[in-house]
């Protein structure tokens, strides 16, 4: 079992202790369970001893303030790395006119290579890997600064290519530090390689890749399809990530060529592919909410939702705004929700009960 | 793993830089495939931001981006040369699609051919003066066959670009229509390396000058004219760097 493994199900197990507790105390308080104080005694000094244990090894939360606390220093960390990126950026274009070429570019060498060292030393000095995070954010970020200043210093023409070093970059950032930030960034830059690939293999310019939301859509597949990989079960804290990322990127795509279908590669008539893609996304939709249901993956069943409403919602503005009074039109959209929402609570019910023993 | 990690990141770090400072040693060496001294009009003074201390050179070409005119009729860039640099326009302009259809292509690389024209725009009305003087007036999918027909080095420059196809049609305000006779053609967009890095030894030259863009609100900027010239050198890659730098003295303009 890997330490990040471990830890989240440490964790598991210490949030499983403290409710525990909690719902023991209103067994005592209901009179349904009466522990003697010899009992009672052994019990809490298990507890503790688990506890203490678990923090030892993992540095995990035990309370309920701590695990808000942690919230507070993730937060903190990712505008910290950010902030250093920028100071970073800000100060090399501050005295890049006061160097050499040379110095310039033993400069730009450095800066990431001196980085990563830090992110190293900070990720054995500490446990939780805050500073790491940080840090390992801010190396992320000279490595951008690294290849495109000196794209710039040489005038050398932009290639997308650079999108493929800094996500292969930055995911061995996240994997060897089990980082969720540097794999963000990284899932960002190869989406957008594989994008500006598929729109040179069409025959644009590559850096038109976001004018043709088609060019997203495998790069949305291939991210929901890596939680399946073998090799994806020791960094299992990154599959929601890859999932939120994946349909994300699968769902705007298909949302934008739904309304716009002229942006679309496909020598297809207009009306008829905004058509296509409207299918397509309610189908999407619908597959998701099933299998996000059926995996016990909430954030998947909730996007899914999310997006089918949007979808609907469209749809009804198209179909009726113009013609309609504004008072039915809304009228219509809140008895549409009231109606998802009992069908909602109906699928719940069903589940609920589907895990009943 | 972490070890291998953190020398897998290192090494894809050297290994990247060492790629790109060999692509630029590629393309300076040997003798230079274009060199052209060009003014201020066409290369324009920029600083990125306020903070910055670097400087580059703007390369800038006529027509302009938002310049054209729906009665100047596409001139050389029609659907012909459209075709010819891979754009489908078999949709026939009636359809009722053609305008959506026709302006979601995207853009497409493209060689394209800047001619130095010393004396264009010369006495010309309104804000000519301050146009640049290379006038885009070819593109291709090849260089060869562009390098044989616009041999004179000193002249003509043949580099990578973006153009894109533009679906040209006239908006009749009293109608609130679009009027009949659309037609399409082709623009040149983007030139791939445009802001051009002054390397430190032609800092001491353009440091103290302010950007081409406040120096064109300047009174006395139209009689005047511009402040320095560079030679532009293009490489192996087609990619520029900039030679020499030079003041342009009051008396000589």
């Amino acid at each position: 079992m890997g330490e990040s493994a471990g830890k989240r199900e440490a964790q598991q197990r210490a949030d499983r202790i403290r409710a525990f507790r909690e719902e023991l105390a209103e067994l005592e308080r209901e009179g349904a369970l009466t522990l003697d104080r010899a009992q009672r005694a052994a019990l809490e000094s298990h507890l503790q001893r688990t506890l203490a244990s678990l923090t030892e090894r993992f540095d995990i939360d035990t309370t309920e303030s701590q695990k808000h606390i942690s919230w507070g220093m993730r937060i903190a960390s990712t505008l910290g790395g950010l902030a250093l990126c920028a100071a970073v950026v800000l100060f090399f274009q501050r005295f890049w006119g006061f160097l050499d070429i040379p110095a310039q570019v033993l400069v730009l060498v450095v800066t990431p290579l001196v980085l990563l060292g830090a992110t190293e030393f900070a990720a054995r000095r500490e446990r939780t890997l805050y500073y790491a995070s940080l840090l390992s954010l801010a190396t992320f970020g000279a490595f951008v600064l690294n290849l495109s200043v000196l794209g710039s210093i040489f005038n050398l023409t932009p290639s997308r290519n650079a999108l493929l070093a800094w996500g292969t970059f930055a995911l061995l950032l996240a994997y060897t530090y089990r980082l969720r930030l540097p794999l963000a960034a990284g899932l960002v830059c190869l989406v957008s390689y594989l994008a500006a690939t598929f729109s040179s293999w069409w025959g644009g310019q590559w850096l038109s890749f976001p004018e043709k939301p088609e060019t997203f859509l495998l790069g949305g597949l291939v991210l929901i399809a890596v939680p399946a990989l073998h090799f994806q079960r020791r960094y299992a804290e990154f599959n929601w990530l890859y999932r939120t990322f994946g349909l994300l990127t699968v769902f705007l795509a298909i949302l934008i060529l739904s309304e716009a279908g002229s942006l679309s590669y496909l020598p297809i008539r207009e009306s008829r592919l905004e058509m296509m893609y409207q299918v397509a996304g309610f189908a999407g939709a619908g597959l998701s909410v099933w299998m996000g249901i059926r995996a016990r993956l909430a954030g998947v069943a909730n996007l899914g939702a999310a997006f089918f409403a949007l979808l609907l919602y469209l749809r009804f503005y198209h179909w009726w705004w113009d013609w309609m009074p504004g008072y039915v039109f809304f009228l219509v959209i809140s008895l549409v929700s009231i109606g998802m929402l009992a069908l909602f609570q109906k699928l719940r019910k069903q589940t609920g009960e589907a895990v009943r023993p | 793993m972490r070890r291998a990690g953190i020398t897998l990141a290192a090494v894809l770090v050297l290994a990247a830089d060492a790629f790109v400072l060999l692509e630029a040693a590629y393309n300076r060496s040997g003798s230079p495939a274009t060199a052209i001294e060009l003014t201020e009009w066409e290369l324009r003074l920029v600083r990125p931001q306020r903070e910055s201390t670097a400087l580059f050179l703007e390369l800038a070409w006529e027509p302009a981006p938002g310049r054209f005119k729906f009665e100047d009729g596409p001139g050389w860039f029609d659907q012909a040369k459209l075709e010819e640099l891979g754009y489908d326009c078999r949709l026939p302009l009636t359809d009722p699609s053609a305008r959506t259809h026709y302006r979601a292509m995207p853009a497409k690389d493209a060689f394209v051919v800047l001619e130095y024209n010393k004396a264009a725009w010369g006495g010309g009305a309104e804000d000519r003066w301050l146009w640049s003087r290379l006038l885009a007036v070819d593109a291709g999918r090849g260089l060869a066959p562009l390098r044989k027909k616009y041999s004179d080095m000193g002249r003509f420059l043949i580099i990578p670009g973006s153009v894109r196809l533009i679906y040209s049609e006239k908006w009749d305000a009293n109608l609130r229509s679009y009027a009949p006779g659309a037609y399409l053609r082709g623009a040149v967009v983007e030139i791939l390396v445009s802001e051009i890095s002054v390397p430190p030894s032609e800092r001491r030259v353009l440091g103290s000058l302010t950007r081409t863009s406040e120096y064109f609100t300047a009174p006395d900027a139209r009689t005047r004219g511009p402040r320095y010239s560079a030679i532009l050198y293009h490489g192996r890659n087609h990619e520029p760097w900039i030679g020499s730098c030079r003041l342009i003295a009051a008396a000589q303009r």
